[in-house]
């Protein structure tokens, strides 16, 4: 009997719960704004687009752009790979997007079965192109990027060392597109953070490091390293003394025109309400002026394209870095 | 400015009343948040209430952070000696001598000890670092892929000496978490290992899977042979018997002294890891200590020398941090994350650009762990009462927590298989009687030998004379060498007086019956 | 004990080397060396064909010796907790080898029906939810395996899996699984 009767009660009891307890699904209103969003991102807490993505969330509150609670979720597995699962395992979350780089793109190339690519995805913008630096020791006698490679070529080949990140890393495709155009070759260590490799050029194990520029630019104010080379277009005025690859004519004819590039990329299935929403309230962002504030702080060039010119953009990578791919060694 | 003017400024700047108040809360809300089972690391902790402090003013906010860091680091050690299970792996020793401590009823006598050397310890710490900053970040810097090899060799090999009771089957187990240490992408050549194409394995098994499945789950699941009605574990009544004795404090000086120089040390070897500076203090002490065959089975001071390293530490990782913008953990990552939230871009101007806030962040570490001391301390016999819990509600609030870690490590159901698995492996292993320490020492210290390994080989061309040929490296393995030797020689000499002890032996496994071990140690019984 | 814990040992020999076997196919499938350094395949390789040394050593001793000395693995650090708890709980003084070996068909029984509980409860996380599949394990452990009756296992039934819901979900916006109903 007294089973029966606390059987009663706890089913009453959790009916009551689960009836009070209503979930939210995550569905637009009518004018696509899901109230809700989680930003995915490649990285753990700290990282990179971690911190890139905190900082946008940050600027869209303080503008008032947005009103609900948006979130980060950390998904670090396999340099976007694990990211881009996520997105394709929860299709038609409306509140579900993600800040996608040109490593998740190499990712799904390089990966045999990749359990996603990019175009499983709704790419709805472009935002950011961070440019890439290359810098030495401030001790080290090169002031260009020629002089360098002007000496490893007088020295055996792998002589040399540099540093950055995964084998099919941005700065790493970088460095071997110039050595096969060059026809020069060092060795590469592979860390899993920017710190030891920042460490490494200090303490001289590595002679170079492809990076982005605030990984170098306190360095360089402190006088501890020097940048020699810029990979862009135009003379960074961080970095004035650095000349740009394309004025040295090193510009290897395979690399591509924009390596590094940030944008934003939702959940399949996303309706068409929605995407609208995401496109117009990205827009107006990157005319914020704390946003073009971050973006000039960080050394980068907003690119914000959407639809078929942001296809563009995407189709063009991916047909470029194939070419460097190939250089990759087999196992 | 001296940098002692700098850190008296710094305190003075940390002591206003709301940076008092923040701190506190900090440290309340961390050892919350942290006392549960799959979110007891500082990592987690502060990435899951970053939100909340990035509301704040800098300052301020990471004043909160020092507290938050404090408050989740006590709250793990609270689960390692309380519950064995070990949320980061800094507090995986602990659960070697704490978690026996707490089973024969002195459970807060291992939490005291575990705040009071860790904040005899921090101050050691931050002295060190307002003294030594600048030639230490000098030495830090001479740590290149072929130190730190040697380095993990010597904590491989610490794995293997603790395992000397049986040593083929500490043999297998650290051959086992080594494996496990290999499984996922590697970033050299792109190439995944024993994923099964899974891609939830590219970035290898998460730590807290294994180390909450083996040690907590499994131990879970070996008590439930039986079934409880009451609680397992023999607690005294009564609070003074709650906290350290003054014989323990006394006990513990030479492991506290140890522990501090050590983290200190490990803390500012930038990627120095805090599995190791435990780790090595643990051993350390345990070969100077005159109980050395307590240890393992409730020795205090296996608990105050590791507590010692692991806050020290903090000091020393500082050091790294703040000049070269270097996180040497996981926490340290996540504070960078934070500074770089507000703007600070952590590196050799930091120290120069914003005395203003570098100073006081440092203050305020200190002053987190003094508020730790003094709030949770008088709340330890609060603590200990969790063992009061019959076991059968605390078993499966253990099993339901643990699916909660496991899960929100990155919202997967996968994570929670792999939880399952490791508790069942665990299981077995216990059954098996294999020890379960090395093999999760060997997966954390793993990955990070392989790697320094690849890298020393890609730098010296595949010649392994490079180890032998640096300073510091030969260094650390010539120390290894000895320690081999002495080991093995003690063992010799212990084995020809084991057959007169075996009889000894026998008895102490059942530590109810009567006090054992030295004088200094008072064992309770209701 | 002795002939037990012989059989056990064999077990993990041939476990090792099971094991170690697999690893060595899968380490030799990947590059020895990459890229002119050690490759994904060498530290693998090396801990295999090690595993497989262990385990046959393991298990040549676990054959040859003599029934006391395969239990020497007895008074290890970790393992202590497991005779600490058994012993604790036999307040007869009862030799721990003794109540075990009446009691084994039924405690490896009460193992497995919490594992297999645990089990079902996790595969149902995606469909029922988190606070849903939680209680019903926790209804389950303590009424069926544990066989507790009254209000007491009903009430940490429900309030024990939703106050860690509640904590979670709502207090630090960490989201659990969610069943179909939402939640």
């Amino acid at each position: 009997m007294r089973i029966n009767r606390s059987w009663a009660a706890g089913v009453i009891v959790l009916a009551a719960a689960s009836a009070a307890v209503t979930g939210c699904a995550k569905s637009s209103d009518a004018s696509g704004d899901p109230g809700q969003v989680q930003i995915v991102v490649d990285t753990g807490p700290g990282g990179g687009s971690d911190v890139f993505a905190r900082e946008i969330i940050k600027i869209l509150q303080q503008t008032h752009l947005i009103s609900g609670d948006w979130s980060v979720n950390n998904q670090s597995d396999g340099g976007g790979l694990g990211a881009m699962a996520y997105l394709r395992s929860h299709p038609g979350d409306n509140g579900l997007i993600s800040f996608f780089t040109t490593k998740w793109i190499v990712a799904g190339l390089t990966t045999p079965n990749p359990p996603a690519q990019l175009s499983n995805l709704v790419p709805l913008a472009s935002l950011v192109d961070e440019p890439e630096i290359i810098a030495v020791n401030a001790k080290s006698p090169y002031q260009n990027l020629t002089q360098f490679i002007g000496a490893a070529k007088k020295v055996a080949p792998n002589t040399y060392t540099s540093t950055g990140g995964e084998i099919t890393s941005v700065e790493h495709l970088t460095e071997l597109a110039i050595q096969k155009e060059e026809g020069v070759s060092w060795k590469y260590l592979s860390y899993a953070g920017s710190g030891p490799r920042i460490a490494a050029l200090l303490n001289g194990s590595a002679q170079l490091m492809v990076g982005a520029p605030d990984d170098f630019e306190q360095f360089v104010q402190a006088g501890k390293l020097r940048v020699i080379t810029t990979i862009t277009p135009n003379r960074l005025k961080e970095f004035p003394n650095a000349p740009t690859l394309g004025s040295q004519s090193l510009q290897p004819s395979f690399l591509p025109s924009h390596l590094q590039f940030r944008g934003i990329a939702g959940a399949p299935g996303m309706s068409k309400a929605t995407i609208k929403y995401y496109q117009n309230l990205f827009a107006k962002l990157v005319k914020t002026t704390a946003w073009k504030n971050y973006v000039a702080s960080l050394s980068d060039t907003t690119i914000f394209e959407t639809g078929s010119q942001l296809n563009n953009l995407i189709g063009t990578f991916t047909s470029e870095v194939k070419g460097i791919l190939r250089y990759i060694p087999k196992q | 400015m001296s940098a002692l003017t700098h850190l008296g400024s710094g305190l003075e700047a940390a002591l206003t009343l709301t940076n008092l108040v923040w701190v506190t809360a900090g440290v309340i809300l961390g050892t919350v948040v942290g006392i549960l089972p799959g979110l007891g690391s500082p990592a987690a902790v502060i990435a899951i209430l970053l939100p909340l402090t990035i509301s704040l003013p800098p300052a301020t906010g990471l004043i909160f952070m020092a507290g938050l860091y404090h408050g989740s680091k006590f709250a793990g050690s609270t689960t390692a000696i309380l519950l064995n299970i070990p949320t980061e792996t800094s507090s995986i020793v602990l659960c070697l001598d704490g978690h026996p401590l707490a089973k024969r009823g002195r459970a807060g006598a291992a939490m005291g000890m575990s705040a009071i050397s860790g904040f005899i310890a921090s101050t050691v710490g931050v002295l060190a670092l307002t003294f030594s900053a600048p030639v230490a970040a000098r030495v830090a810097l001479s740590f290149e892929p072929p130190e730190f090899t040697a380095l993990m060799v010597f904590g491989l090999v610490l794995v293997i000496v603790m395992a000397s009771e049986s040593a083929l089957k500490g043999f297998i187990s650290m051959t086992i978490g080594l494996l496990l240490s290999t499984v996922g992408l590697d970033i050299f050549s792109n190439a995944t290992r024993y994923t099964f194409g899974n891609v939830n394995l590219d970035n290898g098994i998460q730590f807290l899977t294994l180390s909450v499945g083996l040690f907590a789950v499994g131990e879970v699941l070996i008590n439930i042979e039986k079934r409880y009605d009451t609680s397992i574990f023999k607690l005294p009544w009564g609070m003074r018997k709650l906290l350290p004795t003054k014989d323990d404090l006394k006990t513990c000086r030479a492991a506290i002294a140890i522990g501090s120089v050590v983290g200190f040390v490990i803390g500012a070897i930038p990627g120095g890891g805090s599995t190791i500076g435990s780790f090595i203090s643990y051993n350390l002490v345990k070969s100077s200590s005159r109980n050395k065959s307590q240890f393992g089975k409730g020795a205090i001071e296996g608990v105050a020398g590791p507590e010692a390293a692991n806050n020290s530490e903090v000091g020393g990782a500082m050091i790294p941090l703040l000049s070269l913008g270097l996180p040497g953990n996981a926490s340290t990552a996540v504070m960078l994350g934070a500074l770089l939230l507000y703007g600070l871009q952590p590196g050799p101007l930091l120290f120069t650009s914003h005395p203003a806030i570098v100073w006081p962040v440092i203050a305020s570490l200190y002053l987190g762990n003094f508020m730790l001391l003094i709030l949770n301390l008088p709340l330890i016999p609060l603590w200990v009462q969790i063992l009061r819990i019959p076991y059968w509600i605390l078993y499966s609030s253990i099993l339901v927590l643990a699916v909660v870690g496991a899960y929100s490590i990155r919202d997967s159901v996968f994570d929670v298989w792999m939880l399952i698995l490791f508790s069942a492996l665990g299981y077995a292993i216990r059954k098996a009687k294999i020890p379960a320490a090395p093999l999760l020492m060997a997966f954390v210290l793993g990955s990070s030998f392989e790697s320094n390994l690849r890298l020393s080989m890609i730098l010296s061309h595949n010649n392994p004379l490079i180890f032998v040929e640096r300073p510091i490296s030969a260094s650390i393995l010539a120390v290894i060498v000895i320690l081999l030797g002495a080991s093995a020689f003690s063992r010799q000499r212990r084995r020809g007086s084991a057959q007169v002890d075996g009889q000894e032996a026998q008895t102490e496994v059942r530590p109810q019956v009567g006090p054992v071990g030295s004088a200094g140690e008072a064992t309770e019984r209701k | 004990m002795g002939d037990v814990m012989r059989r056990t040992d064999a077990i993990v020999g041939v476990v090792a080397l099971v094991i170690g076997a697999y690893a060595l196919k899968g380490a030799l499938a990947l590059g020895y060396y990459y890229n002119g350094a050690p490759g994904p395949g060498f530290f693998p390789r090396f801990l295999s064909l090690l595993l497989l040394l262990l385990g046959g050593a393991q298990l040549v001793q676990a054959v040859l010796s003599k029934s006391g000395k395969a239990s020497r693995g007895d008074p290890e650090p970790d393992s202590t907790h497991a005779d600490v708890a058994m012993a604790v709980q036999a307040p007869d003084g009862a030799h721990a080898g003794v109540a075990a070996a009446v009691a084994a068909p039924r405690k490896y029984l009460r193992v497995a029906s919490v594992m297999a509980g645990w089990i079902v409860s996790v595969a149902l996380l995606n469909r029922l939810g988190f606070l849903i599949a939680m209680v019903l394990l926790v209804f389950y452990l303590n009424v069926v395996v544990d066989g507790k009756r009254g209000w007491r296992p009903v009430a940490a039934a429900i309030l024990m899996p939703g106050a860690i819901y509640y904590a979670f979900t709502r207090f630090l916006q960490i989201p659990l699984p969610a069943g179909l109903f939402g939640f």
